[in-house]
C-alpha cells in the first residue's frame, strides 16, 4: 500500500470484522516532536495472548481461506520510517493498535488521500469517532478535524451524504495539509 | 485551534442532512444496498477508489438514497476490487475486478437502468456466475 491512508483503513475494517460496535481513530501529527501516528481502538473480539503474539507473522490471519497480511505491511510501513506499531488486545473487550512514524522521515509513506479514507470510514456499519490534528514547531494546534457518526444519524450513510462530506474533506484536507510540508 | 466557523456551519449542515436520509430510510422498507468488500486485498487493488467513484455516481445521478457500505475480504481476492449489489425483492449480485470506470458503469446500468452488467459480473472458477 502506497499511502498510510490506506493502512489507517484497513485498521480500522480489521475492528469493524472483529465485530465493533464502535471505533475511535485518532490521527496526530506534532511537528515539534516530529511525529505521525495513528491509534485505532475498538470494543470488537479482541485476541488471545496466543494470537497477538502471532499478529505481526505475515502468514497468520484470524481469516479462514484468505490471506491477512494488513499488520505486517503496517509494521513494515513503520519500521522503515523510523516508527514502531504497539498492539494491546483483551478477548471480549477489544484492541488497540498505536502506530508511530518519524514524521519527517526520508522513508515515510505519505498520508495520502485522508478525505477519500475518512469519507470510506462512514460507510462502515458501527460508530465512528475521528479525530485528526496537527500541532505546529511551537506546540500550538494549527488544524484539528473532529467527526462522529453518532451526529450523523448513524452509519452508513446514504450516498448523497457520503458525496456531500467527500466534498466537504476535500476543502478540509487541502487547507490541513497547508501546515505540513509533504 | 479548531475548525472554522464557517466550516463548522457547513458539518452541520451535512449532519443534519444525513439525520434526516437516516429518519426517511427508517420509515421505508430497504432501498438498494451497495457494498463493497474492503479487506487487505480489496485496500490494495483500489476499493477505495471504487467506493469513491460508486458514491460520487450515485450522488450525480440523483441516486441519493442507494445505502454505500463495505463488507469484509470474500475470498476472492484475485477478483478485487469486488462490490456486493442488492435491489430490493431482488437476488444480490456480485461484480469483480472493477475500477473507477467500471465502477460508474454499474450504477449506470444497474442501479438507473435496472439491467445486470454481465460483462463484470465475479466469475468463479467453474464458469458459474456468482449472484
Amino acid at each position: 500500500m502506497k499511502e498510510l491512508a490506506l493502512h489507517l483503513l484497513d485498521l480500522v475494517e480489521n475492528s469493524a470484522k472483529a465485530g465493533a460496535s464502535c471505533i475511535s481513530v485518532a490521527v496526530h501529527e506534532d511537528l515539534g516532536s516530529d511525529v505521525l501516528s495513528f491509534s485505532v481502538k475498538d470494543d470488537g473480539c479482541g485476541m488471545d495472548a496466543e494470537f497477538l503474539e502471532r499478529v505481526r507473522d505475515p502468514f497468520t490471519t484470524s481469516k479462514p481461506k484468505v490471506t491477512g497480511l494488513g499488520i505486517p505491511f503496517l509494521c513494515q510501513a513503520a519500521e522503515q520510517a523510523g516508527g514502531f506499531v504497539d498492539i494491546a488486545s483483551v478477548v471480549d473487550k477489544g484492541t488497540t493498535v498505536h502506530a508511530v512514524w518519524k514524521h519527517s522521515h526520508w522513508d515515510r509513506a505519505p498520508l495520502g488521500q485522508m478525505a477519500e479514507t475518512v469519507t470510506a470510514f462512514f460507510a462502515m456499519p458501527c460508530r465512528i469517532v475521528f479525530d485528526h490534528r496537527i500541532v505546529d514547531q511551537t506546540g500550538a494546534a494549527v488544524w484539528q478535524l473532529e467527526l462522529d457518526s453518532h451526529d450523523f444519524g448513524g452509519t452508513p450513510l446514504d450516498a448523497g451524504t457520503l458525496a456531500a462530506l467527500k466534498e466537504f474533506l476535500d476543502v478540509q484536507y487541502q487547507e490541513g495539509r497547508k501546515w505540513v510540508n509533504q | 485551534m479548531g475548525q472554522s466557523m464557517k466550516s463548522m456551519q457547513e458539518l452541520e449542515a451535512i449532519r443534519e442532512r444525513a439525520r434526516k436520509a437516516m429518519q426517511v430510510r427508517q420509515n421505508q422498507e430497504g432501498g438498494p444496498v451497495i457494498s463493497v468488500a474492503m479487506g487487505t486485498c480489496g485496500i490494495a487493488k483500489g476499493a477505495r477508489d471504487v467506493m469513491m467513484a460508486l458514491v460520487d455516481e450515485a450522488a450525480k445521478r440523483g441516486l441519493d438514497s442507494v445505502v454505500v457500505t463495505q463488507s469484509g475480504c470474500a475470498g476472492y481476492c484475485e477478483h478485487e476490487p469486488m462490490i456486493k449489489v442488492q435491489l430490493p425483492h431482488q437476488d444480490a449480485v456480485y461484480y469483480g475486478s472493477l475500477d473507477e470506470r467500471k465502477a460508474r458503469d454499474v450504477v449506470a446500468r444497474h442501479l438507473v437502468q435496472g439491467e445486470i452488467a454481465n460483462d463484470y459480473v465475479l466469475q468463479l472458477p467453474g464458469g458459474e456466475p456468482l449472484a
